[in-house]
């Protein structure tokens, strides 16, 4: 009896002992879930511009008149998927042409240049997880013969599914 | 705060949250952005020569009545551009009185770009129609300068700035 | 009377050997405010995902006998998305810089210098900030990343 007292006596230290020395007085733990929901986000930097072809836009002899701008910035951001970046405007039949294109685009693949239409046209395809940019470029082009007036255009960028 | 006004308090907290993780998601992402952009066509007028400055030089005569040869120079092209009706384009000398003559009329004047008028005569420095009912277009045609000199006149050099404007008729 | 206090040290030494050491020890350091998820729903065009910072927990616990630390580490399997957590306004001991929890990431310091005297218990706010950029993804995709964020107090 005596010794199986001192044996547990000494069992009994030895787990005493074992927690000291280990050091660890308690431990406690909880669960984070972190949770990403699918975000895509686009903007215009600049909301609205004005492009003029004036004097200085033609060429004398020339009928064609362009006009050139690049003052904006197309800015996305994506976490889901290859998408596309679409654009197109709210005028039905502009009278004069507008065109764009995406310049230096920092992800994806610039779609080459296209004349403006109700319908939605590529701007940008395989646009990957990302947050980006690129420059807009508008060229509006007016023939001498079609004199002078203005059109109002709403462009929309959309971001598609590809 | 009594135990019902407690819940009630629980309850709100909880739509707010509900608010605050669903309308964001509803509303604060956009997959499309717009962007207004007016294109506005201006009045403009632009005209131009295509050629270098001309010296016309007579030293010639015609053969039976012995009397200078008229020098005649088609080297000139003037060209514009207007997206305006009704102009036309108008020409002058800056030498008033000069001592032979010098005339200018246009050739191979693009169609529909206007109506050429007769020969114009530099003999002033008034400035007189060259092509008239200029409408939306771009055009142009060739400048035929002719210089006149009779046996009279003797010699010397007349010196001609031309200027050619396009104005409202 | 030997007989009696061999079955009592008996007791005592299969109840320190069956408790499970988290329950020993649940009494100087305990999480509080139970598990979390914390959701990312927006982000600007052009830049990355607004984080989002989670202060509903906080964490409980004692002085020790000696000088004192608190470590924190995480188990996130497939872990995509950042997670960072810091102690806001210890009651006791200093709050180590900002850790960023990532999986299989040994130990690190959260809060140090926990004294071995004054008053017993202390708190502090657990404050978890959730980041992620475009380029990481979602969660559709990715799934989920499930942190089993543990803190441990030990001697320093």
């Amino acid at each position: 009896m005596k010794s199986f007292l001192t044996f547990q006596c000494v069992l009994c230290l030895i787990v005493l002992v074992w927690s000291e020395a280990a050091s660890q007085f308690g431990v406690s733990s909880h669960t984070i879930t972190v949770q990403v929901q699918d975000i895509t986000g686009i903007q215009v930097n600049i909301g609205s511009i004005n492009l003029t072809i004036s004097g200085s836009d033609a060429i004398a002899g020339q009928d064609a008149m362009t006009t050139t701008d690049q003052s904006s910035t197309l800015l996305w951001g994506i976490n889901g998927g290859t998408k596309k970046i679409t654009a197109q405007t709210s005028l039905g039949s502009p009278f004069f042409t507008l065109k764009v294109v995406a310049l230096s685009p920092s992800q994806g693949t610039a779609a080459p240049e296209v004349t403006l239409s109700s319908a939605p046209q590529d701007l940008l395809l395989n646009v990957g997880k990302s947050s980006g940019s690129c420059t807009l470029q508008y060229t509006g082009i007016a023939l001498a013969s079609q004199g002078t007036g203005s059109d109002a255009h709403t462009i929309t960028f959309t971001v598609q599914a590809q | 705060m009594r135990p019902k006004q407690q819940n009630i308090a629980k309850v709100i907290k909880k739509v707010l949250a509900c608010v605050t993780l669903v309308v964001p998601a509803l509303f604060g992402q956009t997959s499309s952005a717009k962007q207004v952009l007016t294109l506005q066509v201006l009045e403009l007028n632009k005209i131009d020569l295509v050629g270098t400055n001309l010296t016309l030089t007579i030293n010639s005569v015609e053969p039976g009545d012995w009397m200078p040869s008229p020098e005649v120079n088609t080297n000139t092209t003037l060209v514009w551009t207007s997206n305006c009706a009704s102009k036309k384009i108008s020409v002058a000398s800056s030498n008033a009185s000069s001592r032979f003559a010098l005339k200018v009329s246009t050739v191979d004047l693009s169609p529909g770009a206007g109506l050429t008028t007769s020969e114009v005569s530099f003999s002033d420095d008034a400035t007189r129609d060259l092509i008239v009912g200029v409408g939306k277009s771009a055009g142009k045609c060739q400048l035929r300068f002719t210089a006149v000199a009779n046996e009279k006149q003797g010699t010397g050099a007349d010196a001609y700035v031309i200027t050619f404007t396009i104005t409202s008729s | 009377m030997m007989k009696r206090l061999a079955i009592f040290v008996s007791f005592l030494t299969l109840g320190y050997a069956h408790l499970p050491w988290s329950t020993l020890q649940a009494q100087e350091i305990a999480v509080n405010g139970g598990n979390q998820t914390m959701t990312i729903t927006t982000g600007s065009p052009g830049a990355e995902p607004l984080p989002v910072v989670n202060t509903s927990t906080t964490l409980s616990y004692k002085r020790q006998s000696v000088v004192a630390k608190i470590t924190v580490g995480t188990n996130c399997p497939g872990q995509s998305f950042t997670l960072k957590v810091v102690a806001v306004s210890p009651t006791k001991g200093v709050a180590a810089p900002g850790v960023t929890l990532t999986n299989g990431m040994p130990a690190a310091d959260f809060i140090t210098d926990i004294p071995r005297t004054g008053v017993l218990n202390a708190t502090c706010t657990l404050q978890y900030t959730a980041s992620a950029l475009f380029s990481q993804g979602n969660s559709l995709e990715e799934g989920n990343d499930v942190h089993t964020v543990t803190y441990t107090i030990l001697a320093q």
